[in-house]
């Protein structure tokens, strides 16, 4: 009696399960099936497109894009070795070769400066062309026009040495960019570590004029 | 204001005269122990006494002591070059002599 009794209830919870059907019914997989295809499509459309898009910006050709002008520089206002004033429109119109540096320097700008007027006398004799050497001093201090003086003139005798105030030295190292610090300060002794850089400047002052 | 000669032209020759001979008078005696000592960590045989006592005379101290640091790193980048094997190996630590004098 016992077994049959078992028969029954398997048979019972069968014939339960086949009523309710499966956790998926047919109509919800076709719509899992729709919606996940059309997504997959509209996916690889989009990937398409974006692709397309850029090929296109990478090909077509781009207005070269401008970081502005070099701003090397400026308005200046120092004593030449003559003890005149000397300012940046004294050498409007004219080729000059800018050396900054300092009288008391031990070996690095007499041998810049040598090669200075070498150079400027080669381009004298081969191409007729004047420049105007000029040597900068970074040593306020210590470079009076007097000691300016007579140390450009052991170069060449078109060196034009300028000095100045602490601020005006500041100001047009500033404007050309150069920097300067003493070191191995002891006294009066002291060295100035600077940039070591020439300049070839040529400038002249634009100006338009309209007629009506 | 009063001009410093020393640094024109003839001044700069005369302490590269003294410079280059003492330098000199450092190789030749490069054998012997240098116990002497100069500026920027450089060392020198006791037989350069002599010209160095010439070349601190005929330059000023700053100037001395860039010759001497120029010289010391001309000398290590030669030791690297040379490729000894006590030469090699990392850069040494700031020495004391780097931040006075």
């Amino acid at each position: 009696g016992g077994g049959s009794g078992r028969d029954g209830k398997s048979q019972q919870g069968d014939s339960g399960k086949s009523v309710r059907g499966g956790p998926v019914s047919w109509l919800s997989f076709l719509l899992l099936l729709v919606t996940g295809g059309g997504i997959i499509v509209y996916y690889d459309k989009e990937k398409k497109r974006h692709i397309e898009e850029l090929k296109n910006s990478t090909n077509s050709v781009k207005p070269a894009q401008s970081v502005g002008t070099a701003a090397i520089g400026g308005p200046f206002t120092l004593l030449n070795h003559d003890g005149k004033t000397v300012t940046e429109k004294d050498f409007l119109g004219k080729w000059t070769l800018l050396y900054f540096g300092f009288t008391h320097c031990p070996d690095i700008c007499p041998d810049e400066l040598q090669k200075m007027a070498a150079a400027i006398n080669k381009i004298k004799e081969k191409a007729k062309l004047e420049i105007v050497p000029v040597f900068i001093s970074v040593d306020p201090e210590r470079d009076t026009v007097e000691q300016v003086h007579d140390y450009v003139k052991e170069f060449h005798q078109d060196l034009i040495g300028l000095t100045g105030t602490s601020d005006e030295v500041r100001k047009v190292a500033r404007a050309y960019r150069v920097y300067y610090m003493k070191t191995e300060e002891e006294g009066s002794d002291y060295l100035v570590d600077h940039s070591i850089v020439m300049y070839v400047t040529f400038s002249i002052i634009l100006s338009l004029s309209f007629e009506f | 204001g009063a001009i410093m000669a020393d640094v024109l032209s003839k001044g700069r020759e005369s302490c590269y005269k003294a410079r280059d001979a003492f330098y000199a008078c450092v190789e030749k005696h490069a054998d012997k122990k240098p116990t002497e000592i100069a500026t920027m960590g450089l060392l020198f045989p006791a037989d350069c006494k002599k010209s160095r006592a010439q070349y601190v005379s005929s330059c000023r101290p700053s100037w001395v002591r860039h010759f001497d640091r120029q010289h010391c790193a001309k000398k290590r980048v030669q030791r690297l070059l040379d490729g000894d094997d006590d030469g090699r190996g990392p850069m040494s630590l700031p020495q004391p002599y780097t931040f006075k004098q």
